[in-house]
This record gives C-alpha cells, structure tokens and sequence, in this order.
C-alpha cells in the first residue's frame, strides 16, 4: 500500500554513509537500552577496562554491579541467612535483581557462567520469577565484556539479545548525551521498504536472528523518534552500522544467497514508477550495507575464535569436575573429599532447622551426614587447535608463504591463550603429522618452516587424520578446534591414487564426518581466487568459511617469506 | 502483561501441531524443540498456554489442584476445600538453568523452620506448574540429575518428597518443553526417548517470511491488547477446537488396520522399545480429535510420525543421513509399499 511513496528523505543524499562516530555511537547505545531494556536488552561493552568505560560506568543512574561470583539467591531473592542468624528471626534477601528498575552492570562477563548468563535472559525476556512466583521485569544489562587470551567469549544467549555492542575503549571527552525516548517512539512509521532493506542488510551481513532484525528496526524507529524526522536513509544506516557493524561477518564469507534479486522486488508496484522504486530501494540497500561495511571489523582470528565458541567449552558451559580446582559450580548434597570441598556455610543451613529438634548444648549446631554439603568445581577444559595444511604443488606455488604467515600469526594467538597446537600437512599421495599436540611455539614454528610442499591434494587424507588427532584430543577431556587450510581441490584418494571427482567425493564424505563428530572448524581458502571448493568443504564439515584474501594488509605483513623449505 | 496471540504466530507449523497436540492430550508427553535461537520458541510456547481456557483453582492452595478432581482436592497438602475458587490462566513456569533440586521439588521451609522451629514443606516448581507447562530453555545445558526428576515426576504425574523428615506428596501434571541447541551438547539417548515429541525449527531465510514476522512483533509491541484483540476471533477458534477435541478424545477410534501401521513405521525405522509407537498412536489420536472427527486415519499417524520418532533413532556415527530423512525414507516405504500391496 505504501509502496508508491518513496522512502522518506531519499533526495538527503549523503556523499559518506552514515557511520555514527564513537560519541554517537555511545549516546544513542546509552539511550536506547537504557530506555528500552525489553526491546534492546542492555549493552555490551567490549574490551578491557578503559578510564572512560568507568566513568560512564560512574555517571549510571541507580546502577546496581552484580559481583563476580553470585548465587541464585543473591540474583533473585531468598532467605538472607547471616541476616537471619544474627537477628534471630527470618530475614529476606531482597533479589539483585528484583530490587530497584536502573541498569544491572556485568562485570568481567566473559567468566559469567551459564547459570547466571541464564538468569539474566530470563530477566530480559520478562520470563524471571522470585522465590514466590513474583515477575521481575526486564532491567537494562550493561554487560562489560572484557575476553581477551584465553578467556571464554561472552555467553551466546546475553550476546543474542542484547542489541547494542560497542567497544570500551571509550575517549569521550564530553559525557554522553543520554536521551529519554519519547513514549510513542514504538508508533514512529516504518516503512515496508525499509523494513525489507533492514532484513536483507542483516542477512547479507550473515546476522540471521529474527530478533536481531526485530531489534535493528526497533532502533531505526527509536533514534528516528528521537531525530523527530522520520526514518531517513541516514537513520537506516545509523541503526544497521550500530546493531549490524558488530556482529556482521565480512560480506564476501557470506554465501551469495540469492537475496538480493529477490528483495529487488518491493511488493507488488506496478507501472512507470517500478523503475524508480528499485533504484531507490536498490541505493537505500547499497547505503545500508556501505554503513555496516564501513562500521565493520574483523579478522580471522575473530572467526576463528567464534567457531571455537560454537560448539566449544563454552556451549557446553564447560564441564563440571570433581576435586578441587576451577571455578565454583553450585553446590550439591555429598560427602567432603569424595564429592568435593565441604561447603561450610550450606552444611550450616542445612543442619541448622534440625537444631531443636536434634538437642544437645545450646551454643552447638549438630551436623548429620544428610547436612553435609559439597562445593563443585568446574574447570575449563584445556583446547587444541589442528591446523590441517594443504602443501600441494598448486599451494605451493601460489599460497604457501601465505598460508605459513597465517599459521603463524594463529599460532602465536594460541600461545597467548596457552592452548596446545598440532600441525598436519597433506602432499603427494598421503598426510603427516608433523607435529603432535604440543605448546611448544618454538617447536611449532619450526616444523612450519620445515614444512615441504609439491605434489598433489590428498585432501580426503589430511582431514582424516586431522579428525582422528581431534577426537583423541577430545577422548582426553580436551577440546579440539580444525583449522584447514586449502584450496579445497582435491585430487588424490585416500588409496594414493589420483582421480578428482573420487577424490573430491572422498573429500567431502571426510567432511562430514568431521561435522558428524561436532568437531568445531575453520576452513580458511588459500586460493588466489577463492572458489567455491573450499566452501563447498566447509559447508559439508559445518565449518566456518575464511577467504584468505579477507585478511589484507595485517596479514600480508605476517606472511613475510618463511624461508625456504629445508 | 499481554502475551503473543498463538493465531498471530507466523509459520513454524511443525512447533505449532506438535504444541497443539500437547495442549490437546498431555500424555503425549514434553516437546523437545530443536533450533536456532531467537525463533519463537519460548513465545510460542506461552502463547499456547495463553489460547487455552482459563483453569479452575483455589485460592488458598499452592499446588494448583483441580477443584474438579475430588482425590486431588482431599488429599492436598494445603487441603483448600473451603478456600475461596478462582479462575487462572494456564501457568508457564520457566526453569532457569543452575536451578537447585530444592526449588524444584520443594523443600523444608526454612523460614518457618528457623522462626518456629515448625517442619513445614515450600512448594517448588513442579507444584507451580501443575496442570501447566514447564518451559526449559537449552534443555541440554540442565544438570542431568534435575532432568532426570523432571522427567520422572512428568511421566508419573506425582512428586514425591521424603527426605529432611519431610513425606509430601502432591499431583504434578504438567507437560515439559525443552528447547535446544544440538551444536551446544547432547541430550543423552535416554532422556531423548522420554519426551513425547521432537520438532525442528529454523530461522526462516526468505525476506516476506522474515517481513512479516516482524511487523507483526512490532505491531504487538507496539499496541499489545490492540493486536491481542485483532486476533482474538481465530484464538478463540483455536481455542474451541482444542476444547472440543480434548472432550472427543476419548471417542476417538483407532483400528487394527491402524495400528499395524502404526507398528510397520515402528519396525521399518527399528525404534526401541515401544514408546515411539505409543506417542505416535496418541498424537495420531490427537491430531484426528483436532480435526474433528473420531477415526483415525492413516495421514494423521503420516504426520504424527516424524514427531514421535526422529529423536528416537539410534545414532549411526558413520552414517551421516539425519533422522529426519531416514524418517521420510521409512515412511515413505510403509505407504507406498501398502499402496502397492491394496
């Protein structure tokens, strides 16, 4: 019905997309989830602690930070027990949660474990409850996520639903104008158009959340409401490179879906207009993506560093040891030393109800063996990355240096994050393990040096023994992470023999096998001109996707020649 | 608060037949929901609870009991018999991960017992969602000892407490939804087999879908009681069929040449045990009660059919076939094959 209006204020045409600037950024990402917390959830800020993150942290209203360490009681409410001991009557623990309406600061979010990364979806999701049944309402997160090294990346399900991200390396120097949003900003018009530029923006950039878009329009209509001009291709722009540039893959990883023709037709215009209509629904969309492009910024170690997080540790919210180390994971009925550390102040409730009744001198608490509670610890499990590396002739020719140079710099990461790395090159007709597990940088660097190239691609090879260090790894409590590098072509068979469409089909029955085994992967191309080979094998092994060419400068400068093959 | 109306959902028709077929008959079991985040898993799960009747209740009992079940009412621990009735809407009652075994059977009361030295049990969770749902979401995160009592006390309706000197026991009926992320950790097989059915979602990729999806979310946020009310004349329709099928079920005939179909499915795809079978039987059953009538047809076990057995499929490592495909595969053998055979 609206589709023969033009989108509003396309005759603004701006030379440069609209990419908020940081103080834009801060104040509209501080408006908006401070405003709307059901909508927008809160905000993340990444990076480690800068001056001014606290400061904002500092100009907070009614701000309340959740300690690091935080039980379900302390979140929501219960019995307060020292309160109630030292009073002799009972005492209720007002929930951190439940108290008060301002924003709930997350520190060091990246150590949250699932239980309390749980909690607060909830809360946002207005889904949480106190200990009698009693809603709590949503309540703006500002989650600090500080993950840098070894650290686990934030918890997927507050990263899905806070809206807004941005990093905290914040150099304001005049504080952020922090706005109200007008009542009605929910009424502001939107038209279909944009809504369908959004959404195909959002899918081209690889962000396939339906709640996401729902929050990305959500925004272009808040900060129209407050620009009180409508929605402008220069607000759709702002809105996308706020919500979008963070979470955006580079565009050229995404699959080429066939979204673009398909949004090219905006519902059912008819006539002499339909022309007019596409170009400027085709140039809202070009803005669009140029604002998220320029808004964008990424780097393999990123990708790889998401893939890990996919169907690593952290999914699985680490796993639960028993004995001594790691961090605290809840506490359980069971016998100290067997079970766990004793924990002495949930012994201490659990015996004290029984106090009357079980007698004895008045100043005692008498602890029977059902009292006794234990505290588990979970500690994270150590990870290996397998670099799986294609040192074929073609390869060698066109990509080696390269490859090495990216091996390298990934190697030199997983050092930082004292992860163990293995190294697995595939030539001529089978693979070697030229490295096994170690967390030796020197040793690694060596042996990639070392490492000999020519011949043909026994892809199918290389991977299977890739796969089968991964599971060893990970019948050890280990969690293993692929990382292939290739062409992804294929041509010689696991028998030796060459043959590339066998080889091919081998190839990626290997692939799936990995992706069978939920083995988490990257398969970086190192093609000159990355094809379709190599994402036709990542598909297969439910792998992330990485042209080498994406990583430009940065990594050419860490490519430098590695020597010759000895 | 308004909740999402159930009739407004846009597509995702598997999650909404298999949640219909719940609501209808509870024995079916829990629905495990499988997919991406951020797909309606958890609004459609309240907007079902919403589109259903409201529940009679007491006042003054907090385990839910049904006024209308005279064992129930006698032999509650509150005992309500003179307590005030109302009428209250269906619970959904959301277990958060890292919950203790204390909040959801219930435990000894610590505030009586420290202020009076009273032994007094506190409800938990199970007693709250009686007669409801209880909404898991990453199902596969949860502790497996707080699965295993969900599981157990949904299958035999009853929680049972005897522990802390405590002996309680109170009806707890109540249909269990779990949703996941497959990629984030396994359910173990066992407790795969426990639920009823097993639904995929997916985010939809096509934009009109994904449009429409969200103008519609927009539209309720923006004016929640204006869209509940727009959509109040095909909630109410659902609700009626719903209404009527429950009351039909009991009426609703299966016969032999169904049930050896129901059993031919069974043994083509090697199910273990027989509670594939038996919730394929009852969501059929389900399914033709929805549909108004009181015979089953073959196309009703068709559809029920990938619901109650693709979860149930033993693992194949090496085979890299998913359960769905090798489910279409069976069935479509099974049909074609008696087609022939007639």
């Amino acid at each position: 019905m609206v589709a023969h209006r033009p989108p509003e204020g396309l005759d603004a045409h701006g030379a440069a997309p609209a990419v908020p600037t940081p103080d834009e950024a801060l104040s509209a990402g501080l408006t908006l989830s401070l405003s709307a917390p059901a909508v927008f959830g809160g905000l993340i800020l990444r990076g480690p602690r800068t001056e001014g993150r606290d400061r904002i942290l500092a100009s907070l209203q009614d701000a309340v930070r959740l300690p690091i360490h935080v039980d379900i009681e302390r979140l929501i409410g219960g019995l307060d027990l020292s309160a109630t001991l030292s009073a002799g009557s009972p005492r209720q623990l007002r929930g951190l949660l439940a108290s008060g309406v301002g924003p709930v600061i997350v520190p060091s979010a990246e150590r949250l474990g699932a239980q309390t990364a749980g909690l607060l979806a909830l809360l946002l999701d207005g889904a949480l409850a106190g200990p009698h049944g009693e809603p709590i309402a949503p309540r703006p997160l500002i989650v600090l996520d500080e993950a840098e090294g070894d650290d686990p990346p934030l918890d997927p399900r507050l990263l899905e639903r806070i809206a807004l991200i941005l990093p905290a390396d914040i150099r304001a120097h005049a504080p952020p104008t922090i706005a109200r949003l007008p009542q009605d900003w929910r009424h502001t018009p939107l038209h279909d158009e944009t809504i369908n530029e959004l959404l195909t923006a959002a899918l081209l950039f690889g962000v396939p959340s339906i709640r996401t878009s729902n929050q990305l329009c959500a925004a272009a209509k808040a900060l129209a409401a407050l620009d009180g001009h409508g929605v402008s291709p220069q607000v759709a722009q702002f809105a996308a490179a706020l919500v979008l540039g963070p979470r955006a893959i580079p565009r050229q990883e995404v699959e080429p879906a066939p979204l673009p023709e398909e949004a090219q037709q905006p519902g059912p215009s008819d006539g002499e207009d339909d022309g007019q209509n596409l170009t400027q629904a085709g140039e809202l969309r070009e803005r669009v993506v140029e604002a998220v492009d320029a808004a964008l910024d990424s780097d393999l170690f990123s990708i790889v560093g998401a893939a890990a997080s996919q169907r690593g540790p952290q999914g699985r919210a680490g796993r639960t040891k028993k004995g001594g180390r790691g961090r605290p994971a809840g506490v359980k009925r069971g016998r100290p030393g067997r079970d766990g550390r004793i924990a002495l102040v949930e012994t201490l409730t659990a015996a004290l109800p029984w106090r009357r009744l079980r007698g004895g001198p008045e100043d005692t608490i008498p602890v029977r063996q059902s009292d006794l509670r234990v505290r588990r610890t979970k500690s994270k499990s150590a990870t290996l990355t397998v670099f799986c590396v294609d040192a074929s002739g073609s390869q060698a020719f066109s990509r080696m240096a390269e490859a090495k140079g990216a091996v390298e710099r990934l190697l030199a990461k997983a050092y930082v994050r004292r992860d163990e790395v293995a190294l697995i090159a595939f030539r001529k007709d089978g693979s070697e393990v030229l490295l096994p597990p170690t967390s030796s940088l020197t040793r690694a660097k060596r042996a990639l040096a070392a490492l000999p190239g020519g011949g043909g691609t026994p892809l199918a090879a290389g991977l299977q023994s890739a796969l089968r260090l991964c599971l060893s790894a990970g019948a050890q409590g280990r969690e293993p992470t692929l990382v292939v590098l290739t062409d992804g072509r294929a041509n010689v068979r696991l028998s030796g023999e060459g043959g590339r469409s066998e080889a091919m089909a081998e190839a990626e029955a290997t692939a799936r096998q990995v992706r069978a085994a939920g083995v988490a992967a990257v398969v970086v191309d190192t093609s000159p001109r990355p094809g379709k080979a190599a994402a036709h094998l990542a598909e297969a092994m439910g792998a992330r996707y990485a042209p080498l060419r994406q990583f430009g400068d940065g990594l050419d400068a860490a490519a430098r020649p590695l020597g010759a093959p000895s | 608060m308004a909740t999402f109306p159930f009739a407004a959902l846009v597509g995702q028709d598997d999650m909404k037949r298999a949640l219909t077929a719940v609501a209808i008959d509870p024995r079916i079991g829990g629905v495990l929901i499988f997919g991406d985040r951020g797909t309606g898993k958890s609004t459609a799960v309240r907007a079902l609870a919403a589109s259903l009747p409201t529940m009679p209740n007491f006042a003054d009992c907090r385990y839910n009991c049904d006024p209308d079940i005279p064992e129930e009412v006698s032999s509650c621990p509150d005992s309500p018999q003179a307590g005030r009735k109302l009428k209250v809407p269906v619970p959904v009652v959301d277990l958060p991960l890292g919950v203790t075994e204390d909040r959801v059977v219930g435990a000894l009361d610590l505030e009586r017992a420290l202020a009076t030295g009273e032994k007094v049990f506190e409800p938990g969770l199970l007693a709250r969602a009686h007669r409801g749902f209880l909404y898991i979401d990453e199902v596969n995160l949860l502790e497996d000892h707080i699965v295993d009592i969900l599981l157990d006390v949904a299958a035999s309706g009853v929680n049972v407490v005897e522990r802390e000197g405590l002996s309680i026991r109170h009806p707890a009926r109540f249909v269990i939804v779990g949703s996941g992320n497959p990629e984030e950790g396994e359910l173990r097989p066992q407790l795969l087999d426990r639920f009823g059915l097993a639904v995929d979602v997916k985010t939809p990729t096509d934009i009109p879908t994904r449009v429409d999806i969200i103008k519609r979310r927009d539209a309720f946020e923006r004016d929640p009681e204006g869209f509940v009310a727009q959509h109040q004349k095909a909630g109410e329709r659902h609700k009626r069929k719903i209404v009527a099928a429950r009351r039909r079920l009991n009426d609703v005939e299966l016969d032999d040449d169904i049930l050896a179909l129901i059993a031919g499915i069974g043994m083509a795809l090697g199910t273990d045990g027989a509670r594939g079978e038996l919730t394929m039987m009852r969501t059929a059953r389900a399914f033709a009660a929805f549909d108004g009538r009181t015979v089953v047809r073959a196309d009703d076990v068709r559809a029920a059919a990938p619901f109650a057995l693709t979860h149930r499929l033993r693992r194949d490592p090496l085979d890299e076939t998913g359960s769905a495909v090798r489910v279409e595969r069976a069935l479509k053998e099974v049909f074609d094959g008696g087609a022939q055979a007639a």
